[in-house]
């Protein structure tokens, strides 16, 4: 059976989901998710066939996901596609292999405490609007979170794998 | 005039979108909730919700963490919470469902948070600014202060993803045959129109991952449903709908021939608009999508506004 077979191969992430077995690949969560818009989406995908098949690289179907529960929801089985797609993003995350938008947010959160920086021009449209100064984020209680939940040390490890394999792509070309 | 159910006061979470990139919205927040009853409190220190997609999906620790802080310091000034941002919503009230679920996360979380001087107590509420109108203030309520009707504006509603889903987080609408939205424009004498796609994604997160085809693809399929269904504008209640909706139908527009231009507007625009507030005062020249000769332009002309 294609579905055990390559589920075998992944038994790190399966154990703790055994309910993922109950998964028919009826598709109806590829139905009722936006990802069936991106450009590499084939309709014979579900999220688990598709997800389990593919490994962790930064995928569109994968990174396409914007957390809508729409897939949950509709699963004629119950089961929980999210919870692997979350598990996946989580996994690419940490080995360096998410999109670089997804760095650059994680990043910005903890050195500005917002996801996406400010700049002089908002700073002219808020004052011509006669709208307060943007807060000041507290950035340093954000690194002692960062710290104390690994996120700190996440970035840091996929940063490194991403400089090695760089450097290894350069030293072989 | 006078508020609804006396003056609530509220921590106003901004969030990052609203205040960093569309300003303006920001503006029209502050101009029309208080009308509402709404005193809108800027509470010090607030951070990132976090973004449930980009955070909450690749560290949900760090994200829930980061919430819960975000949520401590409302609770620090004894204050519930208003948000303007779907996003924001998610995050926050999956934070509370989380942590009133979990004593062991909870405790987790709060031994994380000690360390930066602040405790989760889970007393306060959380609520994104479209269901506070239509709960907290009421339909009919709205209805009662409306001194400029919406006649004849036909409105297509796009409550978003992050607002109607979960059901179990939010209460506030079916997630699969969503209503109130549309209660709430036709409270405005406004008239919802039906169209295919309402509950579809409006494709942000390819966006902003840097899939610009996709992006634009999922874009251009509810836009085209809206133009037939015969809307003169979108209504949205996020900032990040609203930025993919104005800004990504140019690009859409470019890249799949659609020969039409729908503005798009947030409700609170179209709840000032309503209440006698002008064009210019709800920031309407500051549009991607122009108003200027669109029939939505030409509505408003005629309702005076």
């Amino acid at each position: 059976m294609l579905l055990r077979e390559s589920f075998q191969a992944h038994d790190s992430q399966l154990e703790p989901r055994a309910e993922v077995e109950y998964c028919l690949q009826c598709a109806v969560c590829g139905l009722v998710c936006v990802v069936n818009q991106a450009e590499a989406y084939d309709p014979r995908h579900t999220f688990v066939y598709d997800l389990f098949n593919q490994g962790i690289e930064a995928k569109e179907t994968l990174w396409g996901c914007p957390t809508c529960h729409k897939c949950e929801e509709r699963c004629p089985y119950n089961f929980r596609p999210l919870e692997l797609v979350k598990a996946h993003k989580e996994a690419a995350l940490a080995a360096g292999l998410a999109p670089e938008a997804v760095y650059g947010e994680l990043e910005s959160l903890l050195s500005t405490g917002s996801a996406f920086p400010g700049s002089n021009v908002t700073e002219r449209r808020r004052s011509k609007l006669g709208l307060p100064d943007l807060p000041v984020r507290p950035v340093n209680e954000l690194a002692i979170i960062a710290e104390h939940t690994g996120l700190a040390g996440k970035l840091a490890a996929a940063r490194l794998a991403q400089r090695l394999k760089k450097e290894e792509g350069e030293s072989n070309a | 005039m006078s508020a609804p159910n006396g003056d609530r006061r509220l921590a106003f979470f901004r969030g990052c979108m609203i205040p960093i990139k569309l300003p303006h919205l920001e503006y029209v927040a502050r101009l029309v909730l208080p009308r509402l009853g709404a005193q809108l409190v800027d509470v010090d220190g607030f951070t990132c919700c976090p973004d449930p997609v980009g955070v909450g999906a690749t560290d949900p620790r760090t994200w829930v963490t980061i919430g819960a802080r975000n949520i401590s310091l409302a609770e620090e000034q004894g204050l519930d919470m208003l948000t303007l941002c779907n996003g924001c919503a998610y995050t926050l009230r999956h934070t509370v469902h989380d942590l009133g679920k979990s004593p062991e996360l909870r405790h987790q979380v709060n031994d994380i948070l000690a360390r930066t001087g602040h405790t989760y107590q889970g007393v306060s509420q959380v609520k994104h600014f479209l269901p506070w109108l239509a709960q907290d203030v009421g339909i009919e309520a709205i209805q009662r202060l409306v001194q400029r009707p919406l006649t004849g504006l036909r409105v297509a509603t796009h409550t978003g993803c992050h607002l109607l889903s979960p059901q179990y987080l939010h209460g506030f609408d079916d997630s699969e045959d969503p209503v109130v939205f549309d209660q709430l424009v036709a409270s405005l004498g406004a008239t919802a129109v039906d169209y295919r796609t309402k509950t579809a994604c409006c494709g942000i997160g390819f966006a902003v991952t840097g899939q610009a085809v996709s992006s634009d693809k999922a874009l251009s399929v509810k836009l085209t449903d809206v133009h037939a269904a015969g809307a003169d504008c979108i209504a949205v209640g996020c900032p990040f709908c609203y930025q993919q909706f104005d800004l990504g139908q140019l690009t859409a527009a470019r890249r799949f021939n659609l020969d039409f231009k729908t503005p798009v507007i947030n409700y609170l625009q179209l709840l000032g608009l309503a209440l006698g507030f002008s064009s210019v005062e709800m920031q309407l020249s500051e549009h991607r999508v122009r108003v200027e000769g669109t029939s939505f332009g030409v509505r408003l002309e005629a309702l005076g506004a």
